[in-house]
């Protein structure tokens, strides 16, 4: 009985959700982006890699034109940019998109019909989305830009509800300690 | 004892997963291409009828004189590339109105698969067809066939003379570019 208690425990504790990831990967990130977009992150152009990224945090969703989900999501994700922008910490986060697998004219039309004005990434040979373990769409990472790209919260999957996502990333930042 | 276990292990990694199409089957190794194409841009595009998952059957030349269309063949339900292209094509289904084109998609599986592959992935605005029996022959008929009774991933672009204007077989284990497909679709007769 003592063994089958411990293989159950070593198994739930295997089986609890983790971070794929401690830390987002330095990636360089192709796309075209407006003044207005390269003014929000701090940059002058693309590409760049996600360092050259000024701010405290950087939001990076993974989504891909093709991902139903994601296409579901869309409107969730604009309305959790604005909740984001409109919080306490609004100034200090920088918000991404990088479509996996998608191309330049995918992005554009995703952006355009999906009223996504943030900066978006194209990803068309997936190099991106391995350098994030081929992650399922839509996911979410929140990184700590001034901590050497730490992560601090990941979510993978439907979002659901914008206000749920933005209470647990707006949590993941106060317990990271710099607001 | 050996029970409890086991029930344990069948819960714990009965983990929810973000949706249905999770589930698909990933195929590995796949030959790129693995047919021989019987059609080119100039000629007239075989006809054909094939039942429709809205239900009654499609005959491609119920389109000539009327509209453009757009075939969108892929190999089998279920499986990764495919789950996505088409709720792709769905999302960009304004691209092809614009162009006043018909998409219509075809792949081998017989109805009731499709039917439930289509629900899994939320549903699709757009004609789809079954080339299930005679089993391909649609497919055979343009050599879009593979040799494991496959489709091709292809897509044929007919003008509204029902002349083929457009013919790409690609690699099976990679998605097209949606961008070159409407640059061919803006090339068509206005």
């Amino acid at each position: 009985m003592k063994k089958l208690i411990l293989t159950m425990t070593i198994l739930t504790l295997l089986a609890v959700p983790a971070l794929a990831l401690d830390v987002f990967p330095d990636l360089e990130l192709t796309g075209s982006l407006t003044a207005e977009q390269a003014a929000h992150l701090g940059v002058e152009t693309a590409p760049l890699k996600v360092s050259d990224i000024k701010g405290d945090y950087l939001l990076v969703e993974v989504f891909s034109l093709y991902c139903p989900i994601c296409q579901r999501d869309a409107p969730e994700v604009n309305a959790l940019r604005r909740a984001l922008a409109a919080s306490d910490v609004g100034s200090a986060i920088r918000f991404i998109g990088i479509g996996a697998g998608n191309t330049p004219f995918e992005i554009n039309f995703y952006a355009k019909k999906y009223e996504a004005d943030f900066p978006l990434f194209h990803d068309e040979d997936f190099v991106a989305h391995k350098a994030l373990e081929n992650v399922g769409t839509p996911a979410f990472y929140l990184v700590d830009l001034k901590a050497g790209l730490k992560l601090i919260f990941f979510h993978e999957g439907e979002m659901d509800d914008h206000k749920v996502m933005l209470d647990s990333l707006l949590k993941a930042v106060r317990e990271n300690g710099r607001e | 004892m050996r029970f409890v276990l086991t029930v344990y292990l069948v819960l714990l990694f009965a983990v929810p997963q973000a949706g249905a199409m999770d589930h698909v089957y990933a195929p590995h190794g796949l030959k790129p291409v693995d047919s021989a194409l019987k059609v080119a841009v100039g000629d007239e595009a075989p006809d054909f009828e094939l039942p429709a998952l809205a239900g009654g059957k499609v005959r491609l030349s119920d389109f000539r004189g009327r509209k453009n269309v757009v075939l969108s063949f892929v190999p089998a339900a279920w499986t990764p590339v495919c789950s996505d292209q088409w709720p792709g094509y769905n999302a960009a289904l304004d691209l092809f109105r614009q162009y006043d084109a018909e998409l219509i998609g075809i792949s081998v599986d017989n109805t009731p698969s499709q039917f439930a592959w289509v629900e899994a992935m939320g549903g699709l605005d757009f004609t789809v067809l079954s080339d299930f029996w005679p089993h391909g022959a649609v497919a055979r008929t343009y050599g879009i066939l593979r040799t494991d009774g496959t489709a091709e991933r292809a897509l044929v672009v007919i003008d509204r003379q029902g002349i083929i204007r457009f013919v790409h077989v690609g690699d099976i284990n990679k998605r097209p570019d949606l961008g070159m497909l409407v640059e061919e679709l803006d090339k068509l007769p206005k």
